[in-house]
């Protein structure tokens, strides 16, 4: 059913167009030339104007051309604010927490959901539901869930549990804020690796199955083997929008409190937007582009070849 | 077959044409229209109506955003230079900032027409460096509402209506804590402006503490001194002894008081509307603004006014709908009833009063009293300075987190660097002009 070969299929053209005059390979290269043109040119122009020259902009205006002010003052001053740096540690004990999180639950969802279970689409449209929800929509929804005398804590104490203080303490904050981007991730990220595991043939769960292999060696020895491509994938994709975290730390807690959730996309917005400091907001996001392109450097390196 | 469908396509487009010219045929030429972005949906649908049928030339269309995106929208628009806002909600003591950035339209030459309709406190309000960058809309004060109900069962005595009978907090939080342990409202206390520099203001000051921000030009941070502490920890304390709600914000304050969750509720005019049509209708009332004992009477002031984009490409236009919503006293009182907020135009507060007699006869009955008093001895501005939005971004967020049981000294130190930082960086950037 899916076969793990990507051969291209052989071109028509080689085997019947022989060696071709001069002439009409030329027209061809043209026509060619014309047509990649012609399917490129969108995504050129969006990359373009929606990528290249904003990121050329933000450069253009964390430097401080024309003025007194040594060239690099608006990066100098951003590594000497501690909000700065405290939102770059913020960002990347985040970072660290949720990707196992989400890519771990993401993977056990997976599994399971792929396994002949009762009432199957009913659990993966339930787990899929968030997704559906705008981002603000379902963070305002928490917002209320999470409130000191909200839902949650309601059935805490109905429970004899204590109450939780979600949003307004510095020790928990943060993992409320793992637990709300994870609602909405990790269906998402499970969709992935859904169709990762329905690739793998399933003839070879059968042989081991004969050869006596239980779930677990199954697991290890062919799902994540199996799984290498869209796990790798789901990993690259999944840090970047980590990174970027935005609408959860707006509504939710305003990067507070005391600095807890203040994460480096809503810092930077704070400065740009609330405070007017567009040249430290530009500084702040071209770090944010190195670490960002950084990570998905290494994170590519990792991803296998023609395999 | 095909020929004729084009000839119907081409019938509907001529017909859809002819329709579009009509409606624009009448007057001659289509009705300028500008835009008027602020923070206060619905408050402005009868004076932009009213505006409309006199101005048949021109045509306001409001954008209004959250209250709490107001500044990152104004600063996001006018910093890119968008042309197309026209008119903007001003907070006066942001107006320095915007002003600095080049926001603004100089109105300088209404500076006469502003002087025989507003107060003068108002045209302060709205001036920088000696000249009007503003049209000041209303002014503000703060009032001690009370649920009658829970105050009565509790055994609290209601307050007084009047100046004379102003309480002070220790007063106000002891009848709270009566309510709370009475069970006859849920909390005791609650601000409408939590966590707002605007509404604690006057506490921290009236306990003896300075405005926070000192020097010529308003630019050196003072949040960190003895007084400031103290508040502080009174501040903390309120929300830690669960004598005010922790984790409700601003928006859903009045609806909390209206639905008989609190006992006493510190809140401006805006509220009495909704308060007056609530549940709670005939079982509330409003008593002066309190007081730390041994401090002076404190009560906030100032409200929102409107500019006119310097961006703005149809400034005429913007301005005739400024000026007649802000100096004319029917476009002045048609733009005050949905928000309840005071004017500053003069000839239009006796039009006011009226207004919240109808909404509220017996509540507001000593309000007019009041707000004279008020306005003319404890009223207190916040300060003017172009770091205005720093400050009160910084200490909105050390409010938030004193709510939330941080340590004082340590928020307030935050706080203090927060600020100094910021004010430098300001000094630094404005060096660039």
């Amino acid at each position: 059913m899916a076969t793990p070969l990507r051969e291209p299929a052989p071109a028509r053209d080689r085997t019947t167009a022989g060696a071709p005059a001069p002439v009409p390979r030329r027209r061809t290269s043209r026509d060619v030339w014309t047509a990649a043109l012609f399917f490129l040119a969108p995504a050129v122009v969006a990359l373009l104007a929606l990528r290249i020259i904003p990121t050329l902009s933000a450069v253009e205006t964390s430097i401080p051309f024309g003025t007194d002010r040594a060239l690099l003052s608006n990066f100098t001053y951003i590594f000497s604010d501690p909000d700065f740096l405290g939102s770059l540690r913020v960002t990347l004990l985040f970072s660290l927490v949720v990707n196992p999180i989400q890519i771990g639950l993401a993977l056990a969802l997976a599994v399971l959901l792929t396994k002949k279970l009762p009432a199957v689409g009913l659990w993966r449209t339930l787990i899929l539901l968030p997704i559906a929800v705008p981002q603000a929509v379902s963070a305002i929804i928490w917002l209320v869930l999470m409130r000191p005398d909200g839902p949650l804590n309601g059935v805490a104490n109905a429970l004899g549990l204590p109450s939780v203080p979600w949003l307004v303490s510095p020790d928990v904050a943060l993992a409320s804020i793992v637990i709300v981007c994870s609602w909405v991730g990790v269906g998402y990220w499970m969709t992935f690796l859904v169709t990762g595991i329905r690739d793998i043939p399933t003839s070879l769960y059968e042989a081991s199955s004969i050869d006596g292999a239980n779930g677990w060696q199954q697991f290890r020895s062919i799902t994540l083997p199996g799984l290498r491509r869209p796990l790798l994938f789901v990993l690259v994709a999944d840090t970047v929008s980590n990174l970027l975290i935005f609408a959860p730390v707006r509504v939710l807690t305003q990067g507070g409190p005391q600095g807890s959730t203040n994460m480096i996309m809503y810092d930077i917005s704070e400065r740009a937007y609330t405070l007017g400091d567009t040249q430290a907001a530009s500084a702040g996001t071209l770090v944010l582009v190195v670490i960002v392109v950084a990570i998905v450097a290494v994170q590519f390196r990792l991803l296998p070849g023609k395999d | 077959m095909r020929p004729r469908l084009l000839r119907r396509a081409a019938t509907v487009v001529a017909a859809l044409a002819v329709v579009a010219g009509c409606a624009a045929a009448p007057a001659g030429d289509a009705p300028e229209t500008i835009v008027f972005l602020n923070p206060h949906a619905g408050a402005y649908d009868d004076v932009v109506a009213e505006f409309e049928a006199r101005n048949p030339d021109i045509r306001v269309e409001q954008q209004s955003v959250p209250f709490d995106q107001m500044v990152s929208q104004t600063q996001a628009r006018l910093a890119s230079g968008d042309t197309s806002v026209d008119v903007v909600s001003v907070d006066p003591p942001r107006l320095a900032g915007m002003v600095t950035q080049g926001f603004l339209t100089d109105e300088s030459a209404s500076a006469d027409l502003l002087e025989s309709t507003s107060s003068q406190v108002g045209i302060n309000s709205v001036t920088v460096d000696d000249r009007p960058w503003a049209y000041p809309l209303w002014t503000s004060d703060a009032f001690l509402f009370y649920n009658r109900d829970a105050l009565t069962r509790a055994g609290v005595p209601i307050p007084g209506p009047s100046d004379a009978d102003r309480l002070t907090w220790d007063q106000v939080l002891d009848g709270a804590r009566t309510v709370a342990e009475a069970d006859t409202a849920r909390y005791g206390f609650g601000i409408d402006q939590v966590d707002r520099y605007y509404a604690l203001q006057p506490i921290l000051e009236s306990m003896g503490a300075g405005p926070g921000l000192e020097g010529p030009d308003s630019l050196t941070a003072a949040v960190d001194t003895p007084e400031w502490k103290r508040f502080g920890a009174w501040y903390r304390d309120l929300y830690t002894d669960g004598l005010a709600p922790r984790g409700v914000d601003p928006g859903q304050m009045a609806d909390l008081f209206a639905s008989g969750g609190l006992g006493f509720y510190l809140s401006g005019a805006s509220s009495i509307t909704k308060i007056a049509e609530s549940d709670l209708a005939g079982n509330w009332g409003i008593a002066p603004a309190p007081y730390v004992a041994g401090g002076p009477v404190v009560t906030p002031t100032d409200s929102w006014g409107v500019g006119i984009s310097a961006y703005s490409e149809k400034q005429d236009a913007a301005r005739r709908f400024a000026q007649f919503m802000t100096l004319d006293p029917e476009g002045v009182s048609a733009a005050s009833r949905t928000m309840n907020l005071p004017p500053v135009a003069t000839a239009a507060m006796p039009a006011y009063l009226d207004h919240l007699a109808e909404v509220a006869p017996a509540e507001t009955a000593g309000i007019g009293d009041l707000l004279e008093i008020d306005l003319e001895r404890h009223a207190r501005h916040r300060p003017t300075s172009v770091g205005y939005v720093q400050f009160e971004t910084t200490l909105n967020r050390a409010f938030t987190d004193l709510r939330n049981g941080g340590d004082v000294d340590s928020v307030l130190a935050t706080a203090q660097d927060t600020l100094v930082r910021q004010l430098d960086r300001q000094r630094e950037l404005a060096g660039d002009h």
